[in-house]
């Protein structure tokens, strides 16, 4: 077990952990803030996974732009009263049941995989290796050019439809 | 190298997680969240993955994709949230129900 291991199980842990106070806790504040500690998490992972531009994209995409959606949405939904602390999880059987039956599920099926090298693994030359970014730039404009075009239409309607549902609705005035 | 499957049972952790979230919350913004967890889950295996494909790193350009796609998602859920609560002066999701009889 070298330090690499021992560090990435740190960051399992730590995962875990701010995962299992987020299900469980009350006030949606702590919810927002344990998800921007899950998303820097998360990101280190990516690290060890050798996608070191994902990473940087995820904490400038995922915790620059959408926690701050979120953080948004947070101030602007919540009413200052009393909120009694028993209504905040409803189907609380059927939820445990769903997830804990998955989660067997996906750990039985994880530890069924046999524990071989891929023989459909393509691994880099002994040569020049490039870098994820040079990879994923020249990826984009070949073989991934129809994802990126559909996904910039994507982001197009999206934005209109945002737009268009927060818009203020101004009183049309009748002119009868 | 960490062993692939080590990845794999992190995501599926946290898939469970957000399955449970979404299940069992009120607030509409921590179901959010929970959906929120389910696509980073999602996108840990897609790079777990994409270490043996070197050069065109067909997980990664996929977790890409799929961090556009919450992005653009939670933009207009939010949009949704904030009218919803325009209108019902609440965010609880079993109150929110005139569409049935």
């Amino acid at each position: 077990m070298n330090l690499t291991e021992v560090v990435f199980l740190a960051f399992c842990g730590a995962l875990a952990g701010a995962g299992i106070v987020l299900s469980l806790t009350r006030k949606v504040i702590y919810g927002a803030f344990l998800l921007f500690a899950i998303l820097f998490i998360m990101a280190a992972l990516f690290v060890f996974a050798g996608a070191e531009f994902l990473a940087v994209t995820q904490i400038i995409v995922y915790v620059g732009g959408i926690l701050i959606l979120v953080l948004f949405g947070v101030m602007l939904t919540q009413i200052m009263r009393d909120e009694s602390p028993k209504t905040q999880i409803m189907h609380l059987i059927p939820g445990l049941l769903a997830s804990v039956g998955l989660l067997v599920a996906l750990i039985w099926l994880i530890q069924s995989i046999p524990n071989a090298d891929p023989h459909w693994a393509r691994l880099p030359k002994s040569g020049e290796v490039e870098s994820n970014l040079d990879s994923i730039g020249k990826g984009t404009v070949t073989l991934f050019l129809l994802p990126f075009e559909a996904i910039s239409i994507l982001l197009l309607a999206a934005l209109i439809g945002a737009a268009s549902l927060s818009r203020k609705s101004t009183p049309k005035k009748d002119a009868s | 190298m960490i062993p692939t499957p080590w990845f794999l049972y992190a995501g599926a952790f946290l898939f469970c997680l957000g399955v449970f979230m979404v299940i069992t919350r009120r607030n509409a913004i921590m179901a959010l969240i929970g959906v929120e967890l389910i696509l980073n889950a999602a996108n840990l295996n897609f790079v777990a993955f994409s270490r043996f494909d070197s050069g065109v790193l067909g997980g990664q350009m996929a977790a890409i994709f799929v961090i556009v796609l919450a992005a653009a998602e939670v933009a207009v859920a939010l949009a949704i949230v904030l009218t919803v609560y325009k209108r019902f002066k609440t965010v609880n999701l079993d109150e929110i129900n005139t569409l049935k009889e």
